[in-house]
C-alpha cells in the first residue's frame, strides 16, 4: 500500500498505523506527476491512498487516477477536496472509493483494508449520490456562466476592469478609446447579463465564479 | 387708435402669458432639482417661481374679455400683489435658509400652502367683488400704491440677495433678476401714472426675465443631475472595488480554513497513531511522529496568530528563522540554512510570517528546487536571503512583484503576497528586496540590527517561540 499525500503528518500517521496493523505501507515522495506514478507503480502496491490536492511539486492528483488504475493499483481517494465534480470524475476513471480526510482514522484504516481485500469501499447509493451531486453542480455552473459566454471579448475585458474597481473614464484612458465606446460596452454587458447596473454586473460576475475562472489570468 | 391700443394690449397679454409660463416652467424645473439634490433652496425657489408664474397669468383679464365687460375692479391687481408677496417671502426664506441642508422640507406641502394662500386670496377677492359690488372699485391711487409696494418689495429682496452674494454664490446671480422684477413693477407704475407704452415694455421685460430664469433653472438641474451621476459612478466603482476585495478576502479565508483543517486532520491522525500503537512503535518512529506533530502545531500557530496581538521585542533573528525552516521542512520542502545574524527589534511573528511566505513562494514558483536561507549582517543591518534555483523572474515580473494585489496564480496556502510582506517589514524599519541573480530568485529580508543587546532592562527574547 502507498500513501500519496502532500500532508506528511497525515501520510506518516496512516502509514505507521497501517504498518502496525500488519499492512506493508509506505509514503510516496512527491515529485512531478510522471515520476511520482513511476515511483508508486515500482512498489507494486495493491492499494494507493491518493489525495487530490498534492501541493506545489505535484499539483492536482486528478490526473494520477487513470495511470495508477491502468498499472493495476486500486486507487482509494482520501482527500480534503469536496468538489463532487472532481470526485465523480475520479470515480469514473476507476477509483474504488472516496473518503474525506476528516473521517476518523479508524474509518480510513477500515476502508484501506477493504480496498486491499478487493471489497467495495462505497455502496452503490453512495457512489450514485456523488455522481448526482456532480451533475447538479455542473448544471448550476453552466447555468450561472451561460450569460457570460455571450459577452464579446471587449465586453468581457471591460467587465473585468470594472470588477477591479476601474471607472469608465479610467478604462477609456487605458484602452485608448472614447468614454462613449466604453459606455456602449458596459450597456452590452448589462443587457447580456440581464442586470440593471455596473454594480450588479460585477456582483454577478463574482457570485457566478466567472471572475475566478479567468479574470485573474491577467493579474500575473 | 383704438385698434392700435387693442393690438398693443393683445401683445402685452401674449407677453404676460409667455412670462407666466416661463416662470411656471422654471419653478417646476427647480422643484425637479430638489428631487435630485434635496436642498432647501431649490424647494423655496421652485415654489416661489410657481406661485409667481400663477399670479402673473392674466386670468382676470381673460375672463373679463370673454364677458365683454371692462374690469373695473381692483381684484386682479390685488391677487397679483398677494402672489408677488408670497413669492418674495419665499425668496427671503431661501436666502436665509438656502444653505441649511439639515432643514427637512417637503416641497409638496410648501407648494400647496403657498399656492393655497394665493388662490384663497384671489377667491376671497372674487367673492368680495361679487357680494359687494363697488367695494373693490378700481382707483388710480390704489393701483399706484400696489405697484409701488410690489416694486419696493422686489428691490428690497434684491438688495438682500446682493448683501448675501459673498456667502451664497447663487444670491449674487439672483440679485439682478430680482432687481429687474422691481423694474417691471416700476414700468407698471409708470403706466398707471402716465399711460403710454410702459405696460407693453413691462410685459416684454418680464417675459425676457422669465426666459432667463428658466435657462438658469435648467442649467442648475443639468449640473445637479451630472453631479449625481458622477457620485453614483464613483460609488459604484468604489463598491465594485470593495466587492473584489471582499471576494479575495473570502478566498484567502477559505484557504486558511482549508490549511487549518488539514493541519488538524494530520494532528488527529498522528495522536491516534501514537495512542493506539505507542508501546509497539520503535522509539525513532515515535519520536519522528511526535516531532512532526509539534511542527504541525507550530505551523498552525503561525496560521492562526495574527501578528497584531504580539508585542514588539528584541529578538534573535536566527531563532525565528530556524523555527520557520523546520516547519517548511516538515512539509517536504528542501531548505538549507546557513550563517548567523544578530538581534533586531520588532515582532518575531511578523518576520516568521514573511519568511514563511517567501519559502512558500519559492516552493510554488520553483517546485522541487532546494532553497537556501542565508543569514548575515551587513553594515548594521540583518539580512535574511531566500534563494531558489527555479526559473527566476522576468524583468516585467520583477518590476511588478511587490505591487499590491499581485499574487501568483498558484500561490499556496498561507501565502500573503509580497506586498504585505514588504509592508510588514517596512513597519519594522526594514524591507523586502528582490536581488537579481542568474538562475533562480533571491528575496532578501532586511532589518535594522539592534546595536547591542539591551542589557539594561528586562527584555523578552522571542527567539524561543
Amino acid at each position: 500500500m502507498v500513501v500519496v499525500d502532500d500532508h506528511r503528518l497525515l501520510a506518516q500517521s496512516i502509514a505507521i498505523s497501517l504498518g502496525q496493523e500488519g499492512v506493508d505501507c509506505s509514503v510516496a515522495t512527491l515529485a512531478a506527476p510522471e515520476q511520482l506514478v513511476a515511483a508508486v507503480v515500482a512498489e507494486r502496491p495493491d492499494v494507493v491512498l491518493l489525495d487530490l490536492d498534492l501541493g506545489p511539486s505535484t499539483g492536482a492528483g486528478d490526473g494520477l487516477v487513470t495511470p495508477l488504475t491502468r498499472a493495476g493499483c486500486r486507487v482509494l481517494l482520501v482527500t480534503g477536496c469536496t468538489d463532487p465534480v472532481r470526485l465523480a470524475a475520479a470515480l469514473g476513471e476507476g477509483a474504488v472509493g472516496v473518503l474525506a480526510k476528516t473521517e476518523p482514522i479508524d474509518v480510513l484504516l477500515a476502508a484501506a483494508h477493504a480496498a486491499a481485500r478487493g471489497e467495495p469501499v462505497m455502496t452503490a447509493e453512495q457512489e450514485r449520490a456523488v455522481r448526482d451531486a456532480a451533475g447538479a453542480r455542473r448544471a448550476a455552473r453552466a447555468a450561472a456562466l451561460g450569460p457570460f459566454d455571450r459577452l464579446t471579448e471587449r465586453e468581457a475585458q471591460v467587465l473585468r476592469w470594472l470588477a477591479h474597481g476601474q471607472s469608465v473614464a479610467t478604462i477609456a484612458a487605458r484602452s485608448y478609446v472614447a468614454e462613449t465606446t466604453v459606455r456602449t460596452h458596459v450597456r452590452g454587458v448589462l443587457t447580456k447579463l440581464g442586470v440593471g447596473s455596473q454594480l450588479e454586473a460585477v456582483a454577478l460576475a463574482h457570485r457566478s465564479g466567472w471572475l475566478g475562472t479567468d479574470a485573474d489570468a491577467d493579474q500575473g | 387708435m383704438i385698434e392700435g391700443d387693442a393690438a398693443a394690449a393683445l401683445a402685452a397679454d401674449v407677453a404676460r402669458v409667455v412670462a407666466a409660463t416661463m416662470f411656471l416652467t422654471a419653478g417646476t424645473v427647480r422643484l425637479a432639482r430638489w428631487w435630485v439634490t434635496h436642498d432647501a433652496r431649490s424647494a423655496y425657489m421652485g415654489t416661489s417661481l410657481v406661485v409667481l408664474g400663477g399670479a402673473l397669468l392674466p386670468l382676470w383679464h381673460l375672463s373679463s374679455s370673454l364677458d365683454g365687460g371692462d374690469p373695473q375692479t381692483l381684484a386682479p391687481a390685488l391677487t397679483r400683489a398677494v402672489g408677488t408677496a408670497v413669492c418674495q417671502v419665499l425668496v427671503v426664506r431661501a436666502l436665509r435658509n438656502g444653505d441649511d441642508d439639515s432643514l427637512s422640507l417637503r416641497p409638496r406641502v410648501l407648494l400647496l400652502r403657498a399656492a393655497g394662500l394665493t388662490v384663497g386670496a384671489a377667491a376671497a377677492l372674487a367673492a368680495v367683488g361679487l357680494l359687494l359690488p363697488g367695494a373693490l372699485e378700481t382707483s388710480r391711487a390704489a393701483h399706484l400704491g400696489l405697484d409701488a409696494a410690489m416694486c419696493g418689495g422686489w428691490i428690497t429682496v434684491a438688495l438682500m440677495a446682493a448683501g448675501r452674494a459673498a456667502s451664497q454664490q447663487w444670491a449674487g446671480r439672483a440679485a439682478p433678476l430680482l432687481a429687474t422684477m422691481g423694474v417691471v413693477e416700476l414700468l407698471r407704475f409708470l403706466d398707471t401714472a402716465f399711460g403710454g407704452a410702459w405696460l407693453s415694455a413691462a410685459a416684454l421685460l418680464s417675459a425676457l426675465l422669465g426666459a432667463v430664469t428658466c435657462w438658469f433653472a435648467l442649467r442648475d438641474l443639468f449640473d445637479a443631475t451630472a453631479a449625481a451621476h458622477r457620485r453614483a459612478d464613483d460609488l459604484s466603482t468604489a463598491l465594485a472595488h470593495a466587492g473584489t476585495a471582499a471576494t479575495a478576502h473570502d478566498a484567502w479565508r477559505e484557504e486558511l480554513a482549508h490549511d487549518l483543517r488539514n493541519g488538524l486532520v494530520g494532528l488527529r491522525a498522528a495522536l491516534h497513531t501514537l495512542a493506539a500503537y505507542d508501546e509497539r512503535l520503535d522509539p525513532t518512529t515515535a519520536r519522528q511522529l511526535r516531532d512532526a506533530a509539534l511542527e504541525e502545531v507550530a505551523h498552525l500557530e503561525h496560521l492562526v496568530d495574527g501578528a497584531d496581538r504580539e508585542e514588539e521585542t528584541d529578538f534573535e533573528v536566527a531563532g525565528v528563522v530556524r523555527t520557520v525552516v523546520r516547519t517548511r521542512r516538515a512539509t517536504g520542502q528542501q531548505v538549507r540554512l546557513s550563517g548567523t545574524a544578530g538581534v533586531v527589534r520588532g515582532r518575531p511573528g511578523d518576520l516568521a510570517t514573511v519568511l514563511q511566505n517567501l519559502l512558500v513562494n519559492a516552493a510554488t514558483h520553483a517546485p522541487g528546487s532546494p532553497v537556501t536561507v542565508q543569514l548575515g549582517t551587513v553594515e548594521g543591518r540583518v539580512e535574511v536571503s531566500v534563494t531558489d534555483r527555479g526559473p527566476g523572474l522576468t524583468a516585467a515580473e520583477a518590476a511588478r512583484v511587490f505591487d499590491r494585489g499581485v499574487r501568483g496564480a498558484a500561490s499556496g496556502g498561507s501565502g500573503l503576497g509580497l506586498y504585505v510582506a514588504r509592508t510588514l517589514m517596512r513597519r519594522h524599519g526594514g524591507d523586502v528586496e528582490l536581488r537579481s541573480r542568474v538562475g533562480g530568485a533571491c528575496f532578501v529580508v532586511v532589518l535594522p540590527a539592534v546595536a547591542r543587546r539591551a542589557a539594561d532592562g528586562p527584555t523578552r527574547t522571542g527567539a524561543s517561540s
